[in-house]
């Protein structure tokens, strides 16, 4: 079908308002990527890629409705924006007809705030500290801080069922999410009924998280709340090998503890920076130390007992105490990973990305071993972090990079990595794209149980998007 | 610095997952991605890579930064926005293609600085513009349109503690030349510094009323070849050392303190105003964003002047925290701030430190 564009944003303007819409280079250039390493390292040494043809910001669903219905009746893509944090190519440009990108950000306010119930129901395109910093305000937290807290948007983790770094104790955002507003792409605006429990039908919100805008646009939730904790404590543990530390993690969630941090990696004192200078090399066996590193929150009371519990299993296993330093460092360093791959990425010959997997805690030490092994042999540098860890499993965050000759080997070698990494995950029984979902490029690299699941998904957006128009090609959708 | 040697710091924000995106005044404004921290480098980055054409379009995103540096602040590569952004401007100006709302500038400038010489001379007696003296009092542009109450409460408070050295600086210039600076005009700039920096430093010591005036003429001067042997301080931090003498009467019971982006993040002066105000104030309310990660009135970078409508959202948003409380007054450092904040303040009094200090006397 062409495309009348003038026709069409004559009619987004009247959706939106047309100080709300745009096709100036300045905002399609904004648009034009995420953070999508491999789109990125692309843009290093060929052309900025296209942007969209259209920009707009609704205000509300109804606005969001409109632009679905235009859209929906010229079969133009539409692209949910939030912060653009996806590290997946959930946000980036796709395919040759000109489409619209819907930023929510104008959608940024609490609607309502029921300090009795603690929920609070408030639009999608807030930024995450923004929330955080209105709720804490008011003596309450959402509980969720993934490392893009400072970027990422509410409708992003709710679409991407985004995980942060406290997950162990509060869940992903999906676990916090009472009820959804969505528009659906025949501009149906839908409102998931906000109770504690119900049982008539499978829960609606839980098709739209995590759907990566495939079905709809969310634009506004109601979340459930913490108290702002009384009492915060650290721990940390350093054990020989990975296997112990992640066996003790196992059996402390198994007895009932529910730290708010939990997780595992390399010794943070073979870290350059925090070396003596004279000291000596670190040997192999410094190499394959790992520490635990925990905190725990609550009342003083539920924190000692917390403790105690992880403590006795930890030594049993032959954990030596570290005490709360390495831990409360982390904590005060808790959003520096965020900005570790920048300089990696803006050299043309270096490649680098972010594998994580999620696995049960029968397959985890396998597949830590086997990740690590198969990187290292081929040159390439790991750091792999256990996180996320529940009762059943827990995921593997792999942050790689490496050095190729040019800007071209280090695409090919960034693609032999992910293929070595899926291999290596499927092979191991992990499952790929655990934390940031799938986007355009997991998609293409998951099992095949994953995909006959996408499949369903796939069957059921054909249903709601007869045109086609949501995020296509996101999540193996066509 | 020309605009290429900011390739390090425009590389790495235009690769950077947008970390800063929150702390940024203009961006939380006006919530267009084009204007976050991250798309504005970027942009001036293709513009330099020559990946996207420099237009009085594409120019315009340089434009929206209050110069405020609070990006810097949250950035772990010490990427420092401001003076790249503002050479993007001045590279925009060079190719003839900074935005319309530009043109005209300069002329725009040497009025406002006649008439507001002229207003200068009108409002102080001729007795404190003295050319023989210690230290000379440069006072700013803003302080003169906005607040020139504060001139005279400045010099009541001085001599309130025995200090009677300090004359009016009798020059041709009310302005150290940040407007130029932000405008991208470097070579303006460049000369004005020269006539200041020539006339000044027949001083031991100069005060001046306007932070960003400070940080100028003490960094930007010298790099601009005219360096000025003066001491260049703030009158906050000349007035510290006399902080002792000001009677503590503390008859304002409770106000918040707003640090100034120049005083505070550029200077590394926070202590000082808090010292004076705790004369006069007997409890300081602190913003959750104060010190280092002060957040700005958005009265820099000339955006209020350009945008206006961002300017007052930008200080609505600051003074959130105020009007949630019953504090009934905001004490600031600086002009700018005191004219930005007080236009959305409503019943909430935004009063310049030296006017709370002679208030007292
Ligand atoms: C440095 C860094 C650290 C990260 N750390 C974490 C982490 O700790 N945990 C984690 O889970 N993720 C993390 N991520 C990944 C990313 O931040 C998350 O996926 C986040 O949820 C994306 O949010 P966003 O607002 O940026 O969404 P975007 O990137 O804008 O979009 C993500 C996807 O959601 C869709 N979408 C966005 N908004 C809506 C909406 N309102 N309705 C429907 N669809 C929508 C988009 O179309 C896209 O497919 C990190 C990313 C980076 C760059
Ligand atoms: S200033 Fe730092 S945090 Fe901000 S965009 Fe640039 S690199 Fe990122
Ligand atoms: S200096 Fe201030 S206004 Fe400019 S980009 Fe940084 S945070 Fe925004």
């Amino acid at each position: 079908m062409s495309v009348p564009q003038s026709e069409i944003t004559g009619q987004l303007a009247e959706a939106v308002g047309p100080e709300n819409l745009s096709s100036s280079p300045v905002d399609t250039i904004a648009h034009a990527l995420d953070f999508w390493p491999r789109a990125l390292m692309k843009s290093r040494s060929g052309p900025w890629p296209r942007g969209p043809k259209w920009v707009v910001w609704p205000g509300a669903a109804a606005e969001v409705a409109h632009v679905l219905r235009i859209a929906s009746a010229y079969a133009l893509p539409v692209i949910p924006y939030g912060g653009g944090s996806s590290m997946v190519g959930g946000a980036s440009p796709r395919g040759d007809r000109p489409w619209i990108v819907i930023n929510c950000k104008r959608m940024c306010n609490i609607l309502d705030m029921d300090e009795v119930s603690m929920v609070v129901h408030v639009q999608a395109g807030i930024v995450g500290v923004e929330l955080e910093e209105r709720l804490n305000a008011r003596g309450f937290s959402l509980g969720h801080v993934p490392t893009s807290m400072t970027t990422a948007t509410l409708g992003g983790w709710l679409s991407t069922q985004s995980a942060g770094m406290l997950s162990s104790r509060y869940g992903r955002v999906g676990d916090l999410c009472l009820g959804l507003t969505a528009v659906l792409p025949d501009g149906q605006v839908v409102h998931t009924r906000v109770a504690p429990r119900r049982a008539t039908g499978p829960e609606l919100a839980h098709l739209l998280i995590g759907a990566e805008g495939t079905l709809g646009v969310i634009t506004a939730a109601h979340l459930r709340l913490h108290r702002l904790p009384l009492h915060r404590r650290f721990d940390s543990f350093c054990f020989e090998q990975v296997a112990p530390a992640m066996g003790a993690l196992r059996q402390s969630l198994a007895a009932g503890v529910r730290p708010l941090v939990a997780r595992i990696q390399r010794d943070p004192r073979l870290r350059r920076s925090d070396r003596e200078q004279d000291a000596p090399e670190p040997t192999p066996a410094d190499l394959s130390r790992r520490v635990l590193l925990l905190a725990y929150e609550g009342p003083v009371e539920l924190v000692e007992v917390e403790q105690e519990i992880v403590r006795d299993l930890a030594t049993a296993l032959g954990g030596e105490g570290l005490g709360q330093a390495p831990a409360r460092r982390w904590w005060g360093q808790r959003f520096a990973a965020g900005f570790r791959m920048t300089p990696l990425l803006v050299q043309d010959h270096l490649f680098a990305d972010y594998v994580e997997l999620g696995a049960t805690w029968q397959a985890l030490s396998g597949l830590y071993d086997n990740l690590e092994e198969a990187f290292e042999k081929r040159g390439w540098r790991t750091r792999i972090t256990v996180e996320h860890a529940r009762l059943e499993g827990a995921s593997l965050g792999c942050a790689f990079w490496g050095e190729a000759d040019s800007a071209e080997a280090a695409l090919e070698a960034y693609d032999e990595a992910w293929r070595l990494a899926a291999r290596v995950c499927h092979a191991g029984g992990g499952g790929l794209g655990h934390v940031y979902g799938g986007g355009q490029h997991r998609a293409a690299l998951l099992d095949d149980n994953a995909k006959q699941r996408l499949a369903v998904l796939t069957e059921v957006k054909r249903k709601l998007d007869p045109a086609g128009i949501m995020n296509p090609g996101i999540l193996g959708t066509e | 610095m020309s605009f290429d040697e900011y390739e390090k710091a425009l590389e790495l924000c235009t690769y950077c997952p947008k970390l800063c995106r929150h702390t940024c005044p203009v961006g939380n404004a006006e919530r267009r991605e084009s204007v976050i921290p991250q798309a504005k480098m970027a942009m001036a980055n293709l513009v330099r890579k020559g990946q996207v054409e420099l237009t009085p379009e594409t120019a315009s995103v340089f434009y929206h930064c209050n110069g405020c540096g609070l990006c810097g602040e949250y950035c772990e590569h010490d990427v420092d926005v401001t003076p790249a952004l503002f050479a993007a401007r001045a590279e925009a100006v060079n190719k003839g293609m900074d935005p319309p709302s530009m043109k005209q500038f300069t002329d725009r400038f040497y009025a406002r600085n006649d008439s507001l010489l002229h207003e200068l001379h009108h409002t102080i007696e001729e007795r404190f513009f003295v050319e023989e003296a210690q230290v000379a009092y440069f006072p700013s542009c803003d302080t003169i349109e906005h607040s020139p109450r504060v001139l005279h409460d400045t010099l009541k408070v001085l001599e309130s503690v025995g200090v009677d050295y300090v004359a009016l600086h009798d020059g041709e210039y009310v302005c150290a030349g940040y407007p130029f600076w932000a405008a991208g005009l470097m070579s303006e700039l460049s000369f004005l510094a020269k006539e200041i920096a020539s006339k000044l430093s027949n001083y031991k010591k100069i005060i001046c009323d306007c932070p960003a005036c400070v940080w100028m003429m003490r960094f930007l001067y010298p790099q601009l070849g005219a360096p000025i042997s003066a001491e260049v301080l703030h009158v906050v931090e000349f007035m510290d050392n006399y902080a002792p003498r000001i009677q503590v009467s503390s008859t304002v019971p409770e106000a918040f303190y707003h640090d100034p982006c120049y005083l505070g993040r550029w200077l590394g002066v926070f202590d000082a105003p808090r010292r004076l105000m705790g004369r006069a104030v007997r409890e300081i309310h602190e913003f959750t964003w104060n010190r280092e990660r002060g957040y700005c009135c958005g009265g820099g970078g000339l955006v209020a002047d350009n945008l206006p409508d961002v300017s007052a959202k930008i200080a609505q948003r600051r003074l959130e925290e105020v009007m949630r409380t019953d504090v009934p007054m905001v004490v600031s450092a600086c002009a700018t701030c005191e004219r930005n904040l007080s236009q959305e303040s409503g019943n909430v009094e935004v009063v310049n430190l030296m006017t709370l200090l002679a208030r007292q006397l």
